[in-house]
């Protein structure tokens, strides 16, 4: 009920973006989520790049360009988003939801409230969009790390032309798929562990409580959404 | 008669929490809040705390702005080498008497129409404090509407008027 109001209370903070302070707040986040996790989602989709790869050319002797193809249609439409997702929601959503849970806990919530300045604008509209766009950005990057590592798997020195020849063989809408992806997991994974950080016990044993919840309900939203992806992929 | 611009509650725990949400959610903007333990925020360094409330409701970080803080500052009595140490530490590092003081200035800082006070903001300030923030907040904040709830009164100085529970019980139910 609590996500459900929040969710609807969202938009409306919105025109608080013109208030430094929030976009403060923004920058800040944007920080920790998104310029921060770059080396992990990098490393991630380098290694999925080159698992898959070395699994459909090597071990079951798929061609090289048809290796790509499938690692490229793995990754624009699944394993970018999800993994990313997952990365976020290990590294930032508990780290999210203890922090908010422990100014609950401290008072500090009211503060905000005593002082006139709405936590929902203040708070969390900052951490949503950070992590909507830091989800997005990092998908892509996930993306193009593993398509440059099994590209050069495939083709060693030609790996920019086995590259080149990947637009061809994918649809625009799969290259749009990822992005699309990005933002709405990262949006689930801040409104989830946002929801979890402002409600709950007011005890100091309430904060790591809220942060493994926040982790297991993030974790729960995202497979539920890509299911919906998913379903409404084969639909189209 | 014009009603009385400073009003004391005698009110204590739920009574209190749902009175001081009842009054800052009456009146829109900025507002003045000395809380009697904590009160800024532990994420945020000492300055940024200081015009959070003015900044999030468009006020401009001016000239005007400057000078008030430290005006505000020098009547407390921090001269500059020691504010700006200040204005650079984390919440963490503050004790509760400066801490106290800092939410007069924030206070201050932020030009609210409407103060709303904890009563242990007196009790636990000394004297000096008190005396310094009462005529720093009085030259500043001259048309301020102030609340104050808590048990125990607050000093006399101040100047608040006691206001019946029933009033207050009355403005809650509404």
């Amino acid at each position: 009920m609590n996500l459900l109001r929040l969710l609807w209370r969202l938009p409306s903070t919105l025109p608080w973006l013109l208030r430094w302070t929030v976009r403060r707040v923004l920058l800040k986040q944007l920080y920790f989520s998104g310029v921060q996790a770059i080396p992990l989602i990098v490393l991630v989709g380098v290694a999925v790049g080159a698992i898959i790869v070395s699994q459909l050319h090597y071990a079951i002797g798929q061609s090289g360009e048809g290796s790509l193809k499938l690692l490229a249609i793995v990754t624009l439409s699944e394993l970018a988003p999800l993994l990313t997702a997952i990365v976020l929601t290990a590294r930032s959503s508990s780290a999210m939801s203890s922090e908010l849970a422990l100014m609950r806990v401290t008072g500090e919530i009211d503060h905000l409230r005593l002082q006139g300045i709405d936590p929902v604008a203040y708070l969390v509209l900052p951490r949503v969009l950070a992590m909507m766009v830091a989800s997005c950005l990092l998908s892509c990057y996930f993306a193009l790390a593993a398509l440059l590592t099994g590209a050069f798997g495939v083709g060693n020195l030609n790996w920019l032309l086995e590259l080149s020849r990947l637009p061809n063989a994918l649809p625009i809408s799969m290259l749009l798929w990822c992005p699309i992806k990005g933002l709405v997991f990262g949006a689930a994974i801040a409104v989830v562990a946002c929801n979890r950080g402002l409600h709950g016990f007011a005890s100091s044993n309430d904060v790591p409580i809220a942060a493994s919840q926040a982790v297991v309900r993030a974790f729960t939203a995202v497979f539920v959404l890509d299911l919906l992806f998913i379903v409404l992929g084969q639909m189209r | 008669m014009t009603p009385p611009q400073r009003i004391w509650y005698a009110c204590d725990g739920k009574v209190r929490d749902a009175a001081l949400a009842h009054f800052a959610a009456q009146q829109s903007g900025p507002k003045g809040w000395l809380a009697g333990e904590g009160g800024l925020l532990g994420n945020l360094r000492v300055w940024e705390n200081m015009i959070l409330a003015a900044a999030h409701h468009g006020a401009a970080l001016d000239a005007a702005m400057e000078a008030r803080l430290q005006q505000g500052l020098a009547c407390l009595g921090w001269d500059a080498a020691a504010s700006s140490a200040l204005f650079q530490s984390t919440v963490a590092a503050l004790d509760g008497e400066t801490t106290r003081k800092l939410l007069a200035l924030r206070t201050l800082a932020a030009q609210p129409a409407l103060v709303l006070v904890q009563c242990e903001w007196f009790h636990r300030s000394s004297t000096a404090t008190l005396d310094a923030c009462r005529m720093m907040l009085d030259q500043g904040l001259p048309n301020a509407r102030w609340i104050a709830l808590g048990t125990d009164a607050p000093p006399a100085a101040w100047g608040f008027q006691s206001a019946p529970l029933s009033e207050l019980n009355h403005a809650l139910e509404r």
